[in-house]
């Protein structure tokens, strides 16, 4: 046994804060991880992910919760799907595959992404300045997930709640993430 | 401009990265006789018109999947826009 | 003089602003421009023109301005060349004028008016040719410092900027009549709108003139809309916003000037760069005034007749006791009236022989058929002379050439503009693309019964086209009005110069003498005269220029058309187009997961792309970096260093089919990898030329790792995808990118094992068991999950532990607490380098883009069994010639020299010139392990000349080395070291 211990720092530890009525929160303890599917096995696993999740797989744009909640799903990409759920431990694409089985393939992708969760009043405002999504409550309600790019680095933006958006981007530039949000916080509002 | 992306809709072509004539997903066969032909007329000699064309994009900051798109040069008007994918297994690849 | 009327105008007089221009303190309005603030404190002369430092005065009173520039703030926030027109009054505003030496109104450069004879069009062509060494030394620097307009601060820009994005179902550009009602009426037909107007105050011509509509004072018929407006959740109100140019698809540029942002007081953006999404637009975007050319038309006083009744009716402005309007149509009777109004003495000159029914007794005098040909007063003017002869003395002159519609936006996709008999100007043409419509004024239509009806069509028309229930029709009640216009272009009569483009100094004999030259297309009579660019773009001068051109062309302007139209429609800050994207934020920053580590412990960080990686690691009392690569590669070599390898590219590859996918990917073969085991790749372009390189592991019976270097990893992946999905859609095939998702460590060195062996959770590490090019998923530290693989790319006993990257910090503090007693040593990028370079391993320098296997002597190395990119076409003759590149090592013959990377070979002997270069060197490093300098280059035939010495030849840096060939490999070149 090794006497030596390593420890987490997770990404953007203690960045939280209030602008205003809005709060930006970072989220550290979901996994993700994601599933691709396995071709030909479209509709096995389509089936399968039914049975044990009580929906069925997200459509294009979109994303669906577990009938429990637990999980939320959102689509990537025609053949992917990110699978988000309360972090257990450090093998959490091991927890999907058992409940899957062989109709996919699962990587785990959480320390890939910084997890930030904004809600507020005022997140329109702030989006648009970095955002060129319409997120538009009839363009892109709750529901809604896309990747896109914002001040230069790949964005995953989920509307997952009437006054709040999750937003992953990657960890290795989640400080530069970072500040572009807290700057376009302070660029259209006075906090 | 915006491509209007087959299952995304309409998206800024900032998301996408360009690569060029869609003629790109046919490669010919490596143990064709004529392979040296082939592949030098495959890679060298790809259509660049003034009007319709139809090109290969990435959407790379999106879902990640190549896209033909059917576009004219000229007036910068996209006629249509389809899942590289689905194109090339229609083709036969 | 000048002077502010007692009441009315939409000033607010209970805010009274205090301002600064030419140091003198000045006061004006909330509501005013800094163009309306200088006239009411009768400030005339306010600019000298750009050419011979003529005085000039506003104008106009919009983003047309041709004169009255200024310089707005001081010191590092000042800035050359704002509009007075433009800019809202606030309190404490700076101003100064530009463009003179000495003083405004004694300026030196005065003097070039009086050369003028010799400063006419072409003047730089003609003039200044020889000889060819005055140019640089005389002419330049001369015409720079007395033509132009302001001056920089000299400063990096202290503002700050933003940029954003917007989406609307219809944009309606101009908060005219016509807007007003279109984004009304598209409002309540419940589209999403964006109504944009550049004025702070909505209401275009409405704010200028005296009008009527349904019986209310058209002022407060604005209000009535925007307060509409604005319980509208669907319409977005954007004043101060100019919309610059339009683009593919329905998009538009905008720039919003944020009234917030006050420079050196507080950091809020000065604007906001817009990208509008539109699915329609409707351009409400108005017309420009033009004047009419006659003697000395350009002294200060003299202004369009619709300004001046802006500056009237808008800001309360009383121009003098004596006003004189110059005009060829109605609306310059408008600007007569209004004036007559006030106590003031009008003269009405107007160029047609009829006055018609006109009431003509509350004028001083209304002449008929009459002409300026000259004007006096040098500062301001003081009186026009008449073409009879006669004289009147004025305070102030309005001058009415016709309306010239601002087709701008709806040109930038190169629809031509059309020529209006009935207008005698230009309007858009009828081909407009993207569901573009244009309303009002910009039609051609200037009564305003005509544009508000307008509007609400085109705004119906648009709503249908977008599947909303069109709005029931509203009636409009204005007065009528009378739009009639006889052209009139310049007083042929004048005497003095009959100024044309007042911001270039371009005259109606510059415009004869382009055509006596031959430079009669328009776009040419543009870049000879300079007519039509700068600033303001010609906007109140181009037409009238085309108009004389094609009086002495013969040819109708219908034939001639206008020059291309570009954006951006008014002069647009680099700046916002830069936005945030500045210094340090240029691009974001890529951290490696043990910077926190790295920086702690004083690195020195590189750039990489956008990564930031440690180059190298000092100690106390190293004052050279040298010392520290040295000592790091030392260290390495001897016991063990660790290396931060997290920047290379992972991609995760799953699926019934990698190993097949793989195989054609990849040169060499890996249908047999087996799990557990590691291989290097060698990817080509389908060219044939090598395009990255990097490693496979086969975790997994169906899960594969595979590394790129750490430039390519987005291209790589990007490759990979277009295989996947174009080129063999039918293979199960799953990639996703791991590279933020694991810190991986490149443990190195004979202690490496050792090192491992004290964090690993009970792994067998023996060579045994792990051995070279081994690879497997782990634990350390008591079940943290990791993975190891036993690759070297310094040539030593070494391994690559990746865990999770949120660990990665801790990992590496970890990696140098159990490498104590090892004396374990971080190195950087340096050390990796030169350990490479040790090792004869090519990288991003020998990657040029036109590199093959050949040259890197890997040709061996491309299957010839399979099918893989870039296989076929690497076959050919020319990429394969036996006295081709090879890479080999290079030596210095004297071992205290060194030579730098860059430098070209030259066979002994021969003269140091490009027809006899033979190849160059790639990658230099002092090799501490060696204690000389070594190198890596592409040499002709290299692999056959081992021994020869060569010159390496480096003229930029004045060096001339000489060099033996040898074996890329310097360091153990056996790899038994590695294989340990």
């Amino acid at each position: 046994m090794a006497e030596f211990k390593i420890e987490p720092f997770p990404f953007l530890w203690g960045k939280e804060r209030y602008f205003g009525d809005n709060y930006l929160e970072i989220i550290s303890d979901q996994s993700i991880v994601s599933m691709a599917i396995t071709r030909g096995d479209e509709e096995k696993f389509s089936t399968q992910f039914t049975n044990i999740f009580g929906n069925p797989p997200p459509k294009p744009g979109k994303f669906v919760n577990s009938i429990d909640n637990d999980y939320k799903f959102l689509w990537m990409s025609p053949d992917q799907i990110f699978a988000l759920f309360k972090r257990e431990n450090l093998y959490p694409e091991t927890k999907i595959q058992k409940l899957m089985g062989d109709s996919g393939f699962y990587t785990d992708q959480t320390d890939n992404w910084c997890q930030i969760k904004l809600t507020g009043p005022h997140l329109i405002q702030v989006f648009e300045r970095i955002c060129p999504l319409d997120l538009n409550r009839q363009k892109f309600p709750v529901g809604n997930c896309a990747r896109t790019i914002m001040e230069h680095l790949s964005t995953i933006i989920v509307h997952d709640s009437e006054e709040g958006f999750l937003v992953l981007s990657p960890s290795s530039s989640s400080e530069s993430f970072l500040e572009a949000i807290e700057q376009s916080f302070i660029n259209t509002g006075d906090y | 401009m915006i491509i209007d992306h087959p299952l995304l809709g309409p998206r800024d072509a900032a998301e996408f990265v360009y690569l060029g004539d869609a003629r790109l997903i046919n490669r010919p066969d490596w143990a064709s006789l004529d392979a040296d032909q082939e592949f030098y007329e495959y890679l060298y000699l790809r259509d660049n018109p003034e009007g319709q064309h139809k090109e290969l994009w990435y959407h790379e900051q999106g879902d990640r999947s190549w896209l033909v798109v059917t576009r004219n040069t000229f007036t910068h008007e996209i006629i249509n826009v389809e899942l590289a994918r689905e194109v090339a297994q229609n083709s036969g690849r | 003089m000048f002077s502010r009327l007692p009441s009315g105008g939409l000033i607010d007089r209970e805010h009274p602003i205090e301002f600064t221009f030419n140091g003198k303190k000045l006061h004006g309005y909330k509501g005013d421009t800094l163009a309306s603030g200088l006239l009411a404190n009768n400030q005339l002369f306010i600019a000298r023109s750009f050419k011979y430092h003529r005085p000039r005065g506003v104008f106009s009173a919009g983003s047309e301005e041709p004169n009255g520039m200024v310089q707005l703030g001081h010191g590092k926030f000042a800035e050359p060349n704002t509009k007075a027109t433009n800019i809202e009054l606030y309190d404490n505003l700076f101003a100064k004028s530009q463009n003179y030496k000495l003083s405004l109104q004694y300026d030196l450069l005065g003097i070039n008016d009086l050369l003028s004879p010799f400063l006419s069009a072409g003047f730089y062509y003609k003039t200044f040719m020889w000889p060819k060494l005055f140019w640089e030394k005389l002419y330049e620097p001369v015409i720079r410092s007395s033509a132009g307009l302001g001056k920089l601060s000299g400063y990096p820009d202290p503002d700050t900027y933003d940029k954003g994005f917007l989406h609307c179902d219809i944009l309606v550009v101009g908060a005219g009549p016509s807007g007003l009602v279109a984004a009304l009426t598209a409002g309540q037909g419940g589209a999403r709108v964006i109504l944009a107007d550049e004025d702070f105050r909505p209401g275009g011509r409405l704010n200028a003139d005296r009008e009527e509509i349904n019986d209310c004072a058209g002022t407060e018929w604005v209000d009535q809309i925007l307060a509409e407006l604005e319980t509208m959740d669907n319409v977005r109100l954007m004043p101060r916003t100019v919309v610059f140019g339009n683009y593919d698809h329905g998009i538009f540029g905008a720039l919003e000037q944020r009234p917030e942002a006050r420079p050196g007081i507080n950091k809020k953006p000065k604007s906001v760069l817009w990208r509008i999404y539109s699915k329609r637009s409707i351009i409400c975007t108005g017309a420009t005034e033009r004047s009419i050319g006659f003697g000395n038309n350009d002294r200060p006083g003299i202004m369009l007749a619709g300004a001046m009744r802006g500056y009237v009716n808008r800001f309360a402005i009383k121009p003098g006791e004596n006003t004189a309007v110059f005009t060829n149509n109605d609306s310059g009777l408008k600007t007569a009236n209004t004036l007559a109004e006030l106590d003031v003495a009008v003269t009405v000159i107007d160029t047609r022989e009829d006055k018609g029914k006109l009431n003509t007794s509350k004028y001083q005098e209304f002449i008929t058929g009459g002409k300026i040909v000259d004007v006096k007063g040098k500062k301001a003017i003081t009186s026009l002379s008449l073409g009879d002869g006669r004289s009147i003395k004025v305070d102030s002159l309005a001058v009415a050439g016709g309306w010239n519609p601002n087709v701008h936006l709806t040109c930038h996709k190169r629809t031509k503009p059309v020529w209006d008999e009935n207008i005698f100007a230009f309007i858009p043409g009828d081909n407009l693309t993207d569901g573009m419509r244009v309303a009002g004024s910009v039609t051609g239509l200037f009564d305003l019964t005509s544009t508000l009806n307008d509007g609400f069509e085109k705004a119906n028309d648009t709503l249908e086209e977008l599947g909303h229930k069109p709005c029931p029709k509203i009636a409009f009640k204005t007065p009528e009005e009378s739009t009639e216009l006889t052209p009139f272009w310049y007083v042929k009569e004048a005497k003095g110069r009959c100024w044309i483009d007042l911001q270039n100094d371009v005259t109606t004999k510059d415009i004869s003498q382009a055509y006596d030259e031959g430079f009669r297309d328009v776009e040419h009579l543009k870049r000879y005269t300079t007519l039509g660019m700068a600033t303001d773009q010609g906007r109140t001068s181009n037409v009238t220029a085309l108009a004389i051109m094609s009086e002495y062309t013969g040819k109708p302007i219908s034939e001639t058309g206008t020059t291309i139209f570009r954006p951006p429609y008014t002069p647009i800050p680099i700046g916002a187009f830069a936005g945030r994207s500045r210094g340090k934020h240029f691009r974001p920053t890529r951290l490696t997961p043990s910077h926190h580590w790295a920086q702690k412990q004083g690195a020195a960080f590189v750039e990489t792309g956008n990564w930031l990686r440690a180059q190298w690691f000092p100690l106390k009392g190293e004052k050279h970096w040298r010392e520290s690569v040295d000592r790091e590669v030392l260290a390495t070599r001897k016991s063990v260093g660790v290396c931060d390898v997290s920047t290379l590219g992972k991609i995760d590859c799953q699926g019934k089919d990698v190993a097949e996918f793989l195989n054609r990917i990849y040169a060499n073969p890996f249908l047999k990898l087996p799990v557990g085991k590691v291989r290097y790749g060698l990817m080509m372009r389908e060219d044939g030329i090598v395009y990255d390189d990097g490693t496979v592991a086969r975790l997994d019976e169906t899960h594969y790792v595979i590394t790129t270097t750490t430039a390519n990893a987005v291209l790589v992946f990007r490759q990979l995808e277009f295989a996947r999905q174009c080129l063999w859609p039918n293979l199960d095939v799953h990639l996703i990118s791991t590279t933020d998702g694991w810190a991986q460590f490149s443990v190195a060195g004979p202690n490496s094992r050792a090192l491992l062996n004290k964090i690993t959770d009970d792994f067998d590490l023996s060579n045994e068991a792990f051995p070279f090019m081994a690879c497997a998923n782990i634990t350390v530290c008591g079940g943290r999950r990791a993975r190891l693989f036993r690759i070297s790319f310094s040539g030593e006993l070494a391994y690559e532990i990746a865990v999770p990257s949120r660990y990665g910090n801790s990992m590496m503090e970890t990696l140098m607490k159990a490498g104590e007693e090892f004396n374990a040593t971080p190195y950087g990028t340096e050390a990796l380098g030169v350990m490479r370079i040790e090792k004869g391993h090519f990288a991003g320098n020998e990657l040029t883009g036109q590199t093959t296997a050949f040259n890197l002597g890997l040709e061996r190395m491309i299957s010839k069994k399979k099918d893989s990119i870039g296989n076929k076409l690497s076959e050919r003759p020319g990429l394969n010639q036996s006295d081709g590149f090879r890479l080999v090592g290079f030596l210095p013959v004297n071992k205290e020299k060194s030579f730098n990377a860059g430098s070209h070979f030259i066979s002994k002997g021969k003269d140091k010139i490009m027809a006899n270069d033979e190849g160059w060197m790639t990658s230099v490093a002092y090799s501490p392990t060696l204690k000389h300098t070594i190198g890596l280059g592409f040499i002709k035939n290299g692999l056959d000349r081992m021994g020869e010495k060569v010159h390496a030849v480096d003229p930029l840096r004045g060096k001339n080395t000489e060099v033996e060939i040898c074996s890329p490999h310097f360091y153990d070149p056996e790899g038994s070291r590695q294989r340990g």
